[in-house]
């Protein structure tokens, strides 16, 4: 009930503020095209207006990144279904049934039935944010030094071990992005480390140049390179003239509603868990709906289900994620740690004491969240075909150099500063190495940006017990995080191992 | 031939009996009679890391200044941390280059799979990137961004200049104005230009 009115405040509190709402809609619409243009997921957006939010009002900044989250997110399966091109990673389920049914000329159906799912597993996932966040930050209020080592300690371990295709890979990309987190004033003792005598290093590395760095630049470099690959253009199959192929009938949408429910499970679960973001949740709801499907021989041949268990599956993951953000600080995705990175610049500290201190901005992204759910439901109802032969005509020759020009301009903004441009361009070198050699770019920036509460939290309790490491095995909420964490690392190790045995 | 057996175990693992390499280009030839010997992609990474923890190790970390306090009460160094993860990557690296002795072999394929062309063409727009850079910290804002803007829109594919000029002067201008006059930052004016 408390969160109820809260809530209903928030709403009051958005529509007088015209910055806010206008930050909804823009986000939203932004983040839509962003995700339906091959290459530039909401990452890459989120990352490129961070510069900007510097300028707004914190309702406003993290209300539009949200949007982009949430707007991006659906708006991969756009060229999913209608190109045959997954516009982000957690699109590429999607376009197996999608763009079966667009062969089939029933693109306008697909289209239809991918935004419904995708704002029907979103608004579940956002009314559990809404109305259970609150008790896990009473919760977590609890947490001391030692209990915030473990929680750390088990979400890099999980984002290392989970978010690429090797576990040694995955926590080496972790390792590295704590190493370059310690750059900078020791955290404690104001020591200077690794700064080189550069005085732009004191305060270490900045944000915002090495996220975008690492995310857009890093996918300029991509795109340069697979432009010179492959050239092709893409082209649109025209729509059947059947007005019942353009459109989703109560009875499919009913008839979908077991699949979308259980991926939105699915989704829900796994989003609050770190590291195990939008990019597999989808498979997982898929391989689900087929499963329980009454018919699953039509999947793979332009199933609805086919097209609504991953879309509903991935956009359950965007009000999820913030469950860990919001209460412990911890993102759960890159999404979520670029939107970190927003109260950051605006000297919001998350965790669980945010719902005490901030609890009307709280709630007012919870309600910003709902409306950009709002937003992109009635742009893809109305007007997704004619944003994918938008996109099919855009040349990326044009864009990417845009992009790049806006990575360096939105580097230089943040401080005025040219040596933050070159870090950008040093971190987006990094970024397409990592790539390339598959290291998990989710674990370098989380670890990155985790690093200094790690540390923290790692002296803290030495302190507390006089330089005695068995402080970490004597509290026990810590205690089952180490536990957890070696669970973890022993089980991704097992079953490489068993995978590969099975294999060879 | 303790030793001995270490070395052909890091190095000498006989090719595939069914013909599929696993293994990219160079080769190390460990004695007369010894098998050809290739390291993977991994195992050069781990190789390149491995180096690099002993940097971060040996050079690097000893350029903290101790810190005078406080270790009887527990207070652990500014050292502390970055030795902690320099020793985890060090791990990490051995494991990655002796990993796939652990475990059953596959047949791996090489990772990376682009080609020469393309890794050059990345390099370029690298190191025109970092010249762009250069050339606001000396001509300011405006004329570097025109002609890196052209030289990208050229780099990408895009050869028809009656797009590539008006296109890169038009996105430049309007960076201009958004960022100068809209958001008033203060734009690169130039070390020439002062």
């Amino acid at each position: 009930m408390e969160q109820l009115i809260q809530l209903l405040q928030a709403f009051g509190n958005i529509f007088v503020h015209v910055d806010v709402w206008g930050a909804i809609l823009f986000g939203t619409v932004a983040g839509l095209f962003l995700g339906a243009m091959p290459g530039l997921t909401s990452t890459v957006g989120i990352a490129l207006m961070i510069p900007f939010t510097f300028y707004m009002s914190p309702l406003a900044a993290i209300s539009m990144v949200y949007g982009v989250h949430k707007g991006g997110t659906y708006g991969g399966s756009i060229p999913a279904i209608l190109l045959h091109v997954p516009g982000t990673p957690a699109a590429a389920c999607t376009q197996i049934d999608g763009y079966q049914l667009t062969k089939q000329g029933k693109q306008g159906k697909a289209l239809q039935c991918a935004v419904l799912s995708s704002a029907i597993g979103d608004l579940c996932s956002d009314l559990v944010l809404i109305f259970f966040t609150v008790y896990m930050a009473r919760v977590a209020l609890k947490f001391g030094p030692p209990e915030f080592f473990g929680v750390i300690l088990f979400a890099l371990t999980i984002i290392g071990g989970v978010t690429g295709r090797s576990v040694t890979k995955g926590l080496l990309s972790a390792m590295a992005g704590l190493f370059v987190g310690t750059v900078g004033l020791d955290a404690i003792t104001g020591v200077a480390r690794f700064d080189f005598g550069i005085v732009e290093l004191t305060k270490g590395f900045g944000l915002v140049p090495l996220l975008i760095g690492v995310f857009c630049l890093s996918e300029v470099f991509v795109q340069v390179e697979k432009r010179l690959a492959k050239g092709e253009r893409a082209t649109i199959i025209p729509p059947s003239g059947n007005p019942a192929d353009n459109r989703v009938s109560w009875r499919e949408l009913k008839g979908c509603l077991p699949a979308i429910f259980r991926s939105y499970g699915w989704g829900q679960l796994i989003g609050m868990l770190p590291g195990m973001g939008a990019a597999i949740t989808p498979w997982i709801g898929y391989s689900e709906a087929k499963r329980s499907s009454k018919h699953p021989e039509k999947f793979g041949k332009g199933a609805l289900e086919g097209v609504a268990a991953p879309e509903a599956a991935n956009n359950a993951v965007c009000g999820a994620n913030l469950m860990p953000l919001l209460t412990l600080g911890i993102p759960g995705s890159t999404d979520a740690a670029l939107i970190m990175g927003v109260f950051l610049i605006h000297g919001l500290h998350l965790g669980p004491r945010i719902f005490v201190e901030y609890a009307p901005l709280v709630y007012g992204i919870f309600a910003a969240g709902l409306l950009a759910i709002l937003v992109y439901l009635l742009v893809g109802l109305f007007a997704a075909t004619m944003i994918g032969k938008l996109i099919a005509r855009v040349s990326k020759a044009i864009i990417f150099p845009i992009v790049f020009i806006s990575c360096a301009m939105g580097a230089y903004a943040i401080g005025t500063s040219l040596f933050d441009v070159g870090v950008m361009v040093g971190f987006g070198v990094l970024g397409y190495v990592m790539r390339k050699y598959e290291f998990s770019l989710p674990a370098f920036v989380i670890a990155f940006m985790l690093g200094y509460r790690f540390e923290l939290a790692l002296r803290r309790s030495l302190l507390m017990s006089h330089g005695s490491p068995l402080i970490f095995l004597t509290h026990p909420i810590c205690l089952a995080f180490v536990l957890l964490t070696a669970g973890t690392v022993a089980l991704r190790v097992w079953t490489s191992y068993r995978r590969k045995s099975a294999q060879a | 031939m303790a030793a001995e057996k270490g070395i052909s175990f890091l190095l000498c693992r006989p090719h595939s009996s069914k013909g599929i390499s696993p293994i990219t280009n160079k080769c190390f030839y460990v004695g007369p009679g010894r098998q050809l010997v290739k390291l993977t992609v991994d195992a050069r990474i781990g190789l390149v890391l491995l180096i690099l923890s002993l940097v971060i190790i040996f050079v690097l970390i000893p350029t903290i200044p101790r810190d005078v306090f406080l270790s009887a009460r527990g207070e652990v160094h500014s050292r502390f941390f970055p030795m902690a993860i320099a020793i985890g990557m060090m791990v990490l690296s051995v494991i990655l280059i002796i990993g796939r002795y652990l475990v059953p072999r596959v047949g791996d394929r090489p990772v990376s799979s682009a080609r020469k062309k393309e890794i050059i063409r990345v390099g370029e727009t690298a190191v025109l990137a970092l010249i762009y850079v250069f050339l606001m910290y000396l001509l300011g804002y405006l004329i570097p961004t025109i002609v890196i803007l052209g030289l990208l829109f050229w780099f990408s594919g895009e050869r028809r200049w009656a797009v590539i000029l008006p296109t890169a002067i038009g996105v430049s201008l309007a960076f201009y104005y958004f960022f100068g006059r809209i958001l008033m930052l203060m734009m690169p004016r130039g070390l020439l230009f002062g």
